[in-house]
């Protein structure tokens, strides 16, 4: 992960962010109870390079979209920083905002749905100082750009449209304020399977086109590998392995992935291998490498010291003792 | 004899407007230990199909046709008469889980109570003790996180994938002999997914049950299934052998379906699509419901519907299959 | 609450729990089900009488007052119902000129029970509206900003709601004096935290959908979300609440005036006529009967309505 300045577009340092397990009031703090927190995101670096498609992957519960909301400003980091192009963000965040966007998985819950189409593909737009015909181009541009007749939606609801319509809705929103950075978090999950390609392929053409830097978010191992330039491998949240593409398809190399890509579904795989064990506690996360309960090759040193990211082979990160020299 | 004989089903809504047709001339014949995937994108009926089965159809339905059960008519059958066959002898783990639970009652009490049936069914008696240590394993199996306090919780203080993990116990304890199962999986991470699917195969080796498993996730089918059912606007469009379908899809739809899975890497090529939408059931086309987005569309698709036709040990609906 | 959960139980309503089947076909408006749903519409149909009779009749009485000529507010109405007592006619029962019979004074019951009703549904719309305003919009704005705020307002509502709704009216109307909009403002008073509560747990869902925090993204200002995203769609099932609601404020009302807080005679009032009856019971049955059952009717179509409502609008009713 040695980036050369200028090509990369975002970098982040040791980014953590916990959130409290439970409430924690006034009778708590008045009796000095320590309070819990869920390690959501812990001391994670990562850097995505202009243009390029970034994937991350992992258990429900990982922390993928906590990572996703803190690059996109959603989310404030607990500590660590967050780099956009060099800058920390600390310093320059609404200059940030303007070029980072989120798509979300349910189209439905992330469009408001008592606004018509053109009230929510121009709202990115309505604080900018751009005049109302300007505006109105670039809601037609946006929605041709996602493939959408303005003619047909801009009075429509979001319920009046079919589920790959709306995603198309949610993106031309995204996409209207010529962001750089699009977090797209499990775009396609709630699409039927005929729509989904569709979708896809919109996302390459649109990244091809105005050469956007994507972050998506998936469980859906055969999406990954379609879309991505580059993938992370979570668990527990911490990176576990990162490294491109095929190098991670053709030789995951920390048990973990092994094991994921065993248990999860494909075209490719009949005989699903389901992951043993129980899944981590992010408040008390085990101690050493974080998946020694669950790896079928866990020795000692596992259970003591925590694995850092090591170079296996260029480019091919993976955080585990089977690869620590020592 | 097959175990389960669906022949010309057909089901009806009435909606404020009229009528709407939702399934076309279901047949379907389900060997004991059978394994169906059924798939379809939303709306295509599944869920239709395997309620009608278990005949728990919301009132405003309507179904017409034979669903014979070991040689009896289900469809025939009183109400009454039809609760003997619901639970041991078909139980479906419904897509909404939460209303196959009652909200009064604590967990414990439902799956207990499940259980006894079993036994009272089978003339089996059983001590009370070892039907809660039944009860228990069985959530452990399911991977339930901390299994004895979830027993003493109501439904309503459950997560959604706990209250599906719940459901599908209850259907694993009563060993029906045929198990439906609509989209069990849907609210569970993958690799709880991977354990479940393990599991129900395992209890499917082992009382020889027959599995109809409704999902819309090709993938998930595959892992799933022996037979493979293709559903398509509350038709049947193709259904045989799961690894045939799989390698040579006979109907065009399911030969998109494939062809648009994500595989490779986008560099090496785009995907294919199926353009447009599934249809809707208040405007389906005339002829064949798939000729709108089928690429190998002809004159006679648009004039009439296909029969569902012997192709190479398996049925599709499809001129292009029908020598 | 309660009161309306007995109601529902005494005329056979109940959460199908059994029954599913969640899909509404889309793009039809909520009325379209009402006007298909035979429980819905007698609820509506009734309910929409009762208002318009209410318009009606409170135009007349408003025009009467200002033209100084009372007789306006009951040239719709059989009888004079404010007409000075007379011994004659006093207790008679119900017959063809006198349909539901007369009281102690010798006035028409029926007259009296149609005059009173633009009071009731003044104070039924007048109390859910007000508490919907600010209960609604501090329930928004403490669910949204969270911490501190938030943490008060719950406490000030727990308060609120740990005292039962009556006795706390009771007691409000005492302190502020008896009257009319006293009784209004004590139940105004009353109603909002329950409202402040519906919208806060609203918004919490609401300002975690995509919508609100991708608007967070575009730099729109929190004052401006709220109202734009959070308020507007916080108040669709809050409609159904409030459907539900304007019967118990009707029969809260009622039980006030029962117990001699509100509307000071010779005005008429449901509540304080079915108690006035009270004494003569069952001799002169219709004397209470009728009141009463007047305010059971308009109480009960009100939970027809609201209950279908709230069905359909949390997408489960069947159709
Ligand atoms: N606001 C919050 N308060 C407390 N805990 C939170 C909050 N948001 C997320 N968490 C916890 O942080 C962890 C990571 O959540 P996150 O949503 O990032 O997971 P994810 O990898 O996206 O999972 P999924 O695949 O299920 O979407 C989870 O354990 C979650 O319960
Ligand atoms: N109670 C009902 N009244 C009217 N129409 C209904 C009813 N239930 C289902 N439908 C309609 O029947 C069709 C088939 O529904 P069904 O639930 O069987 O689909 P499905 O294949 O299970 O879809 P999904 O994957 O979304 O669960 C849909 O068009 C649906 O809108
Ligand atoms: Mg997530
Ligand atoms: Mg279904």
């Amino acid at each position: 992960m040695n980036e050369n300045g200028s090509d990369v577009l975002i970098r982040t340092e040791g980014l953590t962010k916990l959130f409290l397990a439970s409430k924690y009031g006034l009778l708590d703090r008045l009796a000095r109870a320590k309070p819990l927190f869920v390690r959501a995101v812990d001391n994670v670096s990562i850097s995505i390079k202009k243009g390029e498609t970034v994937v991350l992957v992992g258990e429900s519960g990982s922390g993928k979209t906590t990572l996703g909301r803190l690059l996109v400003t959603l989310e404030k980091p607990t500590s660590g920083e967050i780099y956009y192009e060099g800058i920390p963000l600390s310093k320059n965040i609404s200059a940030v905002r303007e070029k980072v966007q989120i798509v979300y998985q349910n189209p439905l819950e992330s469009l408001d749905p008592r606004l018509n189409i053109n009230s929510i593909v121009e709202e990115p737009l309505l604080n900018r100082k751009i005049t109302k015909e300007e505006r109105l181009r670039r809601v037609k541009e946006a929605l041709e750009s996602v493939g959408l007749d303005y003619s047909y939606v801009y009075f429509r609801k979001p319920k009046d449209l079919s589920g790959g319509q709306r995603q198309r809705v949610a993106l031309a929103r995204a996409i209207i304020s010529n962001p750089r950075f699009i977090v797209l978090d499990e775009p396609t999950s709630a699409l039927d399977a005929s729509i989904q390609s569709q979708v896809l392929n919109l996302l390459i053409d649109l990244k091809n086109r105005f050469n956007y830097t994507y972050l998506v978010i998936t469980h859906n191992i055969m999406v990954a590998e379609y879309i991505a330039d580059q993938i992370y491998v979570m668990y527990a949240g911490k990176i576990v392995e990162t490294g491109r593409v095929d190098q991670i398809m053709k030789k995951p190399l920390h048990p973990y992935t092994q094991l994921l890509f065993k248990s999860v579904p494909s075209l490719r795989n009949k005989r699903l291998e389901p992951m043993v064990g129980e899944p981590p506690s992010l408040i008390n996360p085990p101690p050493g490498c974080r998946f020694h309960p669950r790896c079928p090759y866990a020795f000692d040193r596992c259970r003591v010291e925590e694995p850092a990211l090591v170079e296996v082979e260029p480019g091919h990160f993976a955080a585990c003792h089977l690869y620590t020299k020592k | 004899m097959p175990q389960l004989e669906i022949r010309d089903l057909e089901v009806y809504y009435k909606v404020p407007f009229g009528t709407i047709k939702t399934l076309f001339g279901i047949q379907l014949d389900v060997e004991k230990g059978d394994s169906i995937g059924i798939v379809g994108e939303s709306g295509s009926g599944k869920s239709t199909l395997g309620l009608s089965i278990v005949r728990l159809l919301p009132p405003n339905a309507i179904a017409r046709g034979h669903i014979f059960f070991n040689g009896t008519d289900l469809l025939a059958l009183p109400a009454s008469k039809m609760k003997d066959y619901r639970g041991t002898g078909i139980f479906m783990i419904m897509q909404d889980p939460f209303n196959s639970l009652n909200p009064v009652k604590k967990v414990r009490e439902q799956l207990i109570e499940a259980l006894r049936i079993k036994y009272l069914r089978r003339n089996e008696r059983v001590p009370e003790e070892s039907l809660y240590d039944e009860v228990l394993k069985k959530l452990k199996d399911v991977k339930l996180p901390d299994p004895e306090t979830i027993m003493d919780r109501y439904p309503h203080q459950l997560s959604g994938g706990q209250i599906q993990r719940i459901v599908i116990a209850m259907g694993l304890l009563l060993e029906p002999s045929i198990l439906i199962a609509d989209e069990p999986t849907s609210a569970l991470d993958v690799s709880v997914q991977a354990q479940i699917i393990a599991l129900i195969k395992e209890l499917q080796d082992k009382y020889k049950m027959s599995l109809l498993f409704i999902t819309h996730d090709l993938s998930v089918a595959y892992a799933v299934s022996e037979k493979l059912l293709i559903l398509y606007g509350g038709r049947i469009l193709e259904f045989g052998n799961t690894e045939d379908v799989m390698n040579s899809p006979a109907h065009p739809y399911t030969e998109g379906l494939l062809k648009s899975f994500p595989r490779g890497n986008y560099r090496d090529g785009k995907l294919y699509t199926l353009q447009g939408a599934p249809p809707l059931f208040t405007d389906l086309p005339n002829g064949c419901v798939f000729n709108p987005r089928c690429p190998y569309a002809f004159d006679r698709c648009y004039q009439e519907e296909p029969g569902l036709y012997d192709y190479m040990g398996r049925k599709v609906r499809c001129f292009l299959r029908h020598e | 609450m309660k009161a309306v959960d007995l109601l529902k139980k005494a005329i056979g309503i109940r959460k199908d729990v059994d029954s599913f089947s969640k899909r509404v076909p889309e793009n039809v408006s909520i009325w379209y089900y009402v006007i298909h749903d035979p429980q819905a519409l007698i609820g509506l149909i009734i309910i929409a009488l009762f208002i318009v009779w209410s318009i009606v009749e409170g135009s007349l009485q408003i025009i009467g007052g200002y033209l100084k000529d009372p007789a306006l507010g009951w040239i719709l109405l059989p009888h004079n119902p404010l007409a000075p007592p007379n011994a004659a006619l006093s207790l008679k029962p119900p017959s063809l000129s006198y349909l539901f019979g007369t009281n102690l004074e010798g006035e028409d019951i029926l007259s009296r029970i149609l005059y009173a009703a633009p009071k009731d549904a003044t104070a039924a719309f007048l109390v859910v509206g007000l508490a919907i305003l600010f209960g609604g919009l501090l329930g928004t704005v403490a669910g949204y900003f969270g911490g501190w705020l938030d943490e008060a307002l719950m406490r000030i509502t727990d308060a609120f709601l740990a005292i039962p709704g009556l006795i706390l009216a009771i007691a409000l109307s005492i302190l502020i004096g008896p009257g009319y909009y006293s009784v209004l403002i004590a139940l105004t008073i009353v109603w909002w935290p329950i409202y402040a509560r519906l919208f806060r747990g609203q918004t919490l869902t609401i300002k975690y959908r995509g919508y609100v925090e991708v608007s967070r993204l575009f730099g729109e200002s929190s004052l401006k979300i709220i109202f734009k995203h959070v308020f507007p769609n916080a108040i669709d099932p809050v409609v159904a609440y409030a459907a539900l609601d304007f019967g118990t404020v009707i029969l809260t009302y009622s039980t006030l005036a029962f117990l001699g807080i509100g509307v000071q005679p010779p005005y008429p009032e449901w509540g304080a006529m079915a108690s006035n009856g009270l004494s003569f019971f069952p001799g002169v049955w219709w004397y209470t009967l009728f009141p009463s059952l007047t305010i059971l009717l308009v109480v009960i179509s009100f939970i027809l309505l609201g209950d279908r409502l709230q069905d359909i609008i949390s997408g489960r009713l069947t159709y």
